[in-house]
């Protein structure tokens, strides 16, 4: 496998472990912040 | 809050999407857009693994794919979750498709090949990014009321990053054209592949900040329509430069594009009838669809069929006019040979002659000469075909050219009897010509009247056409004249009228086929008129005026 091909790999590999972490915090474990959540009418 | 909804959305696809938000003009412009620019993308791919272009091409196509795949995720999805999940990485999936733009830009046609060095400078962006994602640098929280992520400060320089990406590579593009670092058979078509880039990354990111500076999405909505002109520019690339069976993909492309379309109604009808309409709709356009592309196909394999034997021919015909030449060159030595032996005979030159022997050896002087003008002729039209013959243009007089070639022929004429009268006009008659080229037209066309006129006589003019900056050459006899049949392979090469062997035996048929070469190239006209066999024949010759 030629060098170019083992850059792009790796970082395909990075996207892939990023994306992933990514799903399992927010999808899976729903680790985020959820703001304006009272609608305007009833702040009222 | 995994399973936490955006206000009012009911998630009635898959108890997980809504459509009833979007906005109509997502589903039109965007699944047509995304099947389409998948479908050229994959068919590139496909059409050669190995190349490395090929790969980026498709690449960045299905970049875009993905991005906008996400977004419709984004539109119409009704959970939280799954909303702030695709906000996350639509940044990765830009960089992504951005930095794939400029390496296309870059290495397109280039004459060396990227360093892996450089690639990993490239990639650098993409690794910041991978980085960033699921931090709050690049979302940082959810707005539940408009049912969007709160994008963070990664999204500002996200924005620098693509404008800047586009500027390099306009920047590389036109320095490369300056310094003509791009392989000459590639160059246009570059040209289209920058331009198509180009305008779809400029028009994403202008769309994008507009929209976003805004907050009126529906602006984005018009961004991905730039990659419609980028997939045209590629199609327009491949038909006009590459493969043939392009031509059944553009057929395949319309055919999708069409299913596509009108699936996508599936996804506003809500009554019955509306649902037969759309499916026999369907079914019509799959079934016509499917005899287009078939026909095309045949249409494809014809044409391919017809290509190749239009090369054969092609070929076959270089390989006759290169035996011609060979074979007349041998000829006409031996020819010349025997011609000088007789002369020098005649001559003396081999000691007397007696009487007897004397008409022999004039007889054989007389038929070499008539052979070696024969190949010449042979040789004139291989020549002129294979395009050898180079004319110098000058202005000169015609009357003295035909009076030349008049005493060249005077005793043909004499000998057979037959009157020639000139009407040269007063005036000179100037035009622009090779001289020994038309004396050649002009030999051949005054020798033919000559030849099929048994008996009477030939009649030359020269008149001036000031309307047109032509002068007219005419010459009209009384001879044997030419059928409407014979008339049509009259300038063709090596045409015979049906029996003008008779009263010509040394026709080679070229004479007439080397004059219309000639004229032509002069930018003139020649033809011939006649009342039929026995009536007479006009040829008149047309040359622009000095």
């Amino acid at each position: 496998m030629s060098k170019k091909r083992h850059i792009v790999l790796v970082a395909v590999i990075a996207g892939l472990i990023s994306v992933s972490y990514a799903f399992f915090k927010t999808v899976i474990e729903g680790d985020f912040v959820v703001v304006n959540t009272v609608p305007a009418a009833v702040s009222e | 809050m995994n399973n936490l909804l955006c206000p009012d959305a009911v998630p009635s696809f898959l108890n997980v999407f809504d459509f009833s938000v979007a906005p109509s003009l997502l589903f039109y412009s965007y699944i047509p857009i995304l099947v389409l620019s998948l479908f050229v993308g994959l068919f590139i791919f496909f059409s050669s693994k190995s190349s490395q272009i090929h790969a980026v091409v498709f690449w960045f196509i299905f970049a875009f794919a993905f991005w906008v795949a996400d977004v419709l995720i984004l539109w119409t999805a009704a959970q939280v979750s799954l909303i702030m999940f695709f906000w996350q990485i639509l940044a990765l999936i830009e960089t992504a498709m951005y930095l794939l733009g400029f390496y296309l830009v870059y290495s397109f046609g280039q004459v060396k090949e990227t360093s892996w060095r450089y690639l990993i400078a490239l990639i650098i962006p993409f690794f910041l990014v991978a980085a960033a994602v699921p931090t709050t640098y690049n979302v940082t929280s959810f707005d539940l009321q408009n049912c969007e992520a709160v994008t963070g400060m990664l999204w500002n320089y996200l924005y620098i990053f693509e404008a800047l990406g586009i500027f390099a590579s306009a920047y590389i593009a036109i320095s490369r054209f300056r310094k003509g670092e791009i392989v000459i058979a590639l160059t246009r078509q570059y040209r289209f592949i920058v331009a198509g880039t180009l305008f779809f990354l400029s028009g994403f990111t202008i769309t994008n900040a507009l929209g976003d500076a805004t907050k009126l999405y529906s602006i984005n909505l018009y961004g991905p329509i730039g990659m419609l002109v980028f997939v045209c520019f590629l199609g327009y690339v491949m038909v006009q430069y590459e493969a043939f069976g392009v031509k059944v993909l553009g057929a395949r492309a319309v055919m999708t594009f069409l299913v596509v379309l009108i699936s996508s109604q599936y996804f506003f009808v809500t009554s019955n009838i509306n649902y037969v309409l759309v499916t026999f709709t369907l079914v019509l356009t799959f079934v016509f669809g499917y005899l287009l592309v078939k026909s095309v196909q045949r249409e494809v394999e014809q044409r391919q069929h017809i290509e190749q034997l239009a090369s054969e021919l092609e070929k076959a015909n270089a390989s006759q006019v290169t035996l011609i030449h060979f074979i007349t060159h041998q000829i006409k030595g031996f020819v010349a040979k025997s011609r000088n032996i007789f002369s020098m005979a005649l001559e003396g030159d081999f000691g007397p002659v007696g009487p007897e022997l004397k008409p022999m050896l004039q007889a054989g002087f007389d038929s070499d000469t008539k052979g070696a003008g024969v190949i010449q002729e042979i040789l004139n039209a291989a020549n002129i075909k294979s395009g050898k013959v180079t004319y110098t243009m000058k202005p000169f007089d015609l009357r003295p050219l035909i009076e030349d070639t008049m005493n060249y022929l005077h005793a043909s004429a004499s000998e057979k009897n037959v009157k020639v009268s000139l009407d040269l006009g007063a005036s000179p008659m100037k035009i622009l010509g090779d001289r020994a080229q038309l004396m050649n037209v002009f030999k051949n066309v005054i020798d033919n009247s000559i030849k099929y006129t048994p008996q009477g006589e030939v009649h030359i003019s020269i008149t001036p056409e000031p309307g047109k900056k032509m002068i007219l050459f005419a010459i009209k006899d009384t001879g044997i004249g030419i059928t409407p049949e014979d008339m049509k392979n009259l300038f063709t090469e090596g045409g015979h009228g049906k029996d003008s062997v008779k009263v010509n035996v040394e026709s080679t048929g070229f004479g007439l086929y080397i004059v219309k070469q000639i004229v032509d190239a002069h930018k003139g006209h020649v033809w011939a008129e006649s009342e039929g066999a026995g009536k007479g024949t006009q040829f008149y010759v047309e040359l622009p005026a000095a």
